[in-house]
């Protein structure tokens, strides 16, 4: 019964990933509604929602699909994400990774586009992320997540003057606490495969579904320590 | 063979004939305020320091052009908008000018022969035009302005929820886009670069490129009154160039992950290619490394013409130190001369 109920799931992955990346916003929400009936449906639809952002993630790195789809993948899953949260009444205490402080910020640049996808896959997949939003400075985001007392940040950039600043950024937050973990992404980071070292970032997401991949091991790492 | 000057260099080139040696482009946009320490912010002031720099920086690393391009921000500043300087890269679009639907209805396209914003870009063009290199302007298109006009995550879904106001917003771009193009063909640009990065297929796919895009870039092609060159910033162009193949478009970029060869392969005597040096890595690069990926190139892709040498982005970092740029200019001097010898 199970090899069966997982066939079927892929087959549903499959669909909702073909509608998702023609921006078939209607025929997914289609495919939800008929699917999740009930309130045991959020670990179903984390587990769909989940396969679909990895496929989605290694089609975007072998260049298959476009940023454009990247971006809608991202979007719908979120935006219905929330409505069937709502209409099961899921609420965020409920959500399964709530634990951990969270943030996501575009450093400097005011090209909010990466963070934007990352943001949404982190929240399809369960996550309460802050999001510190665009172009703040390397003393904003300093304050901000001191502030909330973040655990793991994610930071984007799309040019490279930004991602050189992570050093800078990474110092200063260690300083005050040396357990925060910072995650970065964004073009120059794709680019060359050699700077998230340089700039001492922990860890680098070439895809949002990698952002995910990352955090999760993370959270896991943390509870293992516990 | 006698040596020929930048201009007769360049258009030797794309037109897939040998000339002397393969060109050059260094694109250096704000790298002009370090050459005259100078802060960004004060260098794209006058359209003084910008012809300075472009002088003495042809001067001193020898290459073949003279770019007119100041930064992508500047064109919305002409929409209303506002730049936002940094230290040590290019300004950066502000608040977007377009926040929802009726902004479009409401958007005025910018009266360009009197901006005083785009006036520094003429009188740059003006100052260069008919020296011994090409004066290459530069105007985003109007199909990648939105990025900066409403936010990319904005654009994605007009273009795919909302055609209508998509077509509403690109008819009032290309008015203006046309007229900036002819304005500084007039002022002394030889060519211009049509920047734009979403005919990609790395940023849209084909599919909605020729719902969309493409469509823009035809109608473009019968406004601009002169040569264009197709630019995608860092983003692969193989599954667009194709699309591209027209008599009025002389050259494209090329991305540090598209292969000379095989563009070359599939495209040579259509179109000529402008690229690929990686200018993100480039900043760590050694003397050494330089003239290596310089030679390799002009290996892979210089035979027979159709090649420029530049950087992947159109627009040369900050923290790229000079030694490396010399020892491209004399990578290019030493092993780009034809006929190639290997």
């Amino acid at each position: 019964v199970k090899k069966i109920w997982r066939l079927e799931m892929k087959k549903i992955s499959k669909k909702i990933l073909e509608y998702l990346l023609e921006g078939n916003k209607i025929m997914v929400d289609k495919i939800f509604n008929e699917t999740f009936s009930n309130n045991n449906s959020l670990l179903l639809f984390e587990e769909i929602i989940t396969e679909v952002m990895y496929k989605v993630g290694d089609l975007w790195e072998n260049g298959e699909i476009s940023l454009a789809q990247y971006y809608l993948v991202g979007n719908i899953s979120e935006e219905l994400f929330n409505k069937y949260s709502e209409k099961f009444k899921f609420s965020s205490k409920q959500k399964v990774h709530d634990k951990y402080n969270l943030a996501i910020v575009t450093l400097e640049d005011f090209h909010g586009l990466g963070r934007k996808i990352v943001l949404s896959f982190l929240n399809s997949a369960g996550f309460e992320v802050q999001d510190f939003g665009i172009g703040k400075t390397v003393e904003e985001v300093f304050k901000l997540s001191i502030n909330k007392k973040i655990d793991i940040l994610l930071v984007s950039t799309l040019m490279l003057p930004a991602a050189l600043k992570v050093k800078d950024l990474g110092e200063k937050l260690k300083s005050k606490n040396p357990n925060i973990k910072i995650v970065v992404g964004g073009a120059p980071f794709r680019i060359d495969k050699t700077l998230w070292k340089e700039v001492k970032a922990d860890a680098f997401g070439e895809t949002a579904s990698d952002a995910v991949k990352i955090v999760k091991r993370m959270v896991e790492y943390e509870k293992s320590n516990i | 063979m006698k040596n020929l000057t930048s201009r007769e260099r360049v258009f030797t080139a794309v037109s897939y004939k040998g000339p002397d040696r393969v060109p050059l482009f260094l694109t250096f946009t704000f790298y002009g305020a370090k050459e005259l320490g100078m802060s960004i912010k004060k260098y794209f002031s006058s359209s003084k320091n910008v012809v300075l720099a472009q002088k003495k920086l042809r001067e001193k690393y020898k290459h073949d052009f003279y770019y007119a391009f100041y930064y992508a921000s500047l064109e919305i500043e002409a929409f209303g908008g506002e730049s936002i300087f940094i230290d040590d890269g290019p300004p950066n679009a502000g608040e977007p000018i377009i926040k929802n639907l009726s902004d479009i209805d409401n958007l005025n396209v910018p009266d360009v022969k009197n901006s005083e914003i785009l006036k520094k870009v003429f009188e740059t063009e003006d100052a260069l035009r008919n020296l011994d290199a090409p004066v290459v302007g530069v105007i985003i298109s109007p199909f990648s302005l939105p990025i900066m006009q409403m936010g990319f995550d904005k654009y994605i879904d007009l273009i795919y929820f909302q055609r209508d106001y998509f077509w509403k917003l690109m008819r009032k771009n290309m008015e203006y886009s046309a007229l900036f193009a002819n304005l500084q063909l007039n002022a002394g640009a030889d060519v211009i670069v049509y920047f734009d990065p979403l005919l990609s297929t790395e940023m849209m796919p084909k599919n909605v490129l020729k719902e969309t895009g493409f469509i823009v870039l035809k109608e473009m092609l019968k406004k601009i009154e002169g040569k264009v060159a197709i630019h995608m910033a860092s983003a692969k162009v193989f599954n667009t160039v194709g699309e591209l193949i027209n008599p009025k478009i002389s050259c494209v970029s090329f991305s540090s992950d598209d292969d000379i060869k095989k563009l070359k392969e599939n495209f040579k005597g259509k179109i000529a290619f402008v690229g690929n040096l990686d200018c993100i890595s480039m900043r760590h690069w050694s003397v050494k490394e330089a003239e290596e990926n310089v030679k390799n190139l002009i290996q892979k892709g210089a035979k027979g013409g159709g090649l420029i040498i530049s950087d992947s982005h159109g627009e040369i970092p900050w923290y790229v130190n000079e030694e490396v740029l010399f020892s491209i200019s004399e990578a290019v001097q030493k092993y780009g001369t034809y006929p190639l010898k290997w």
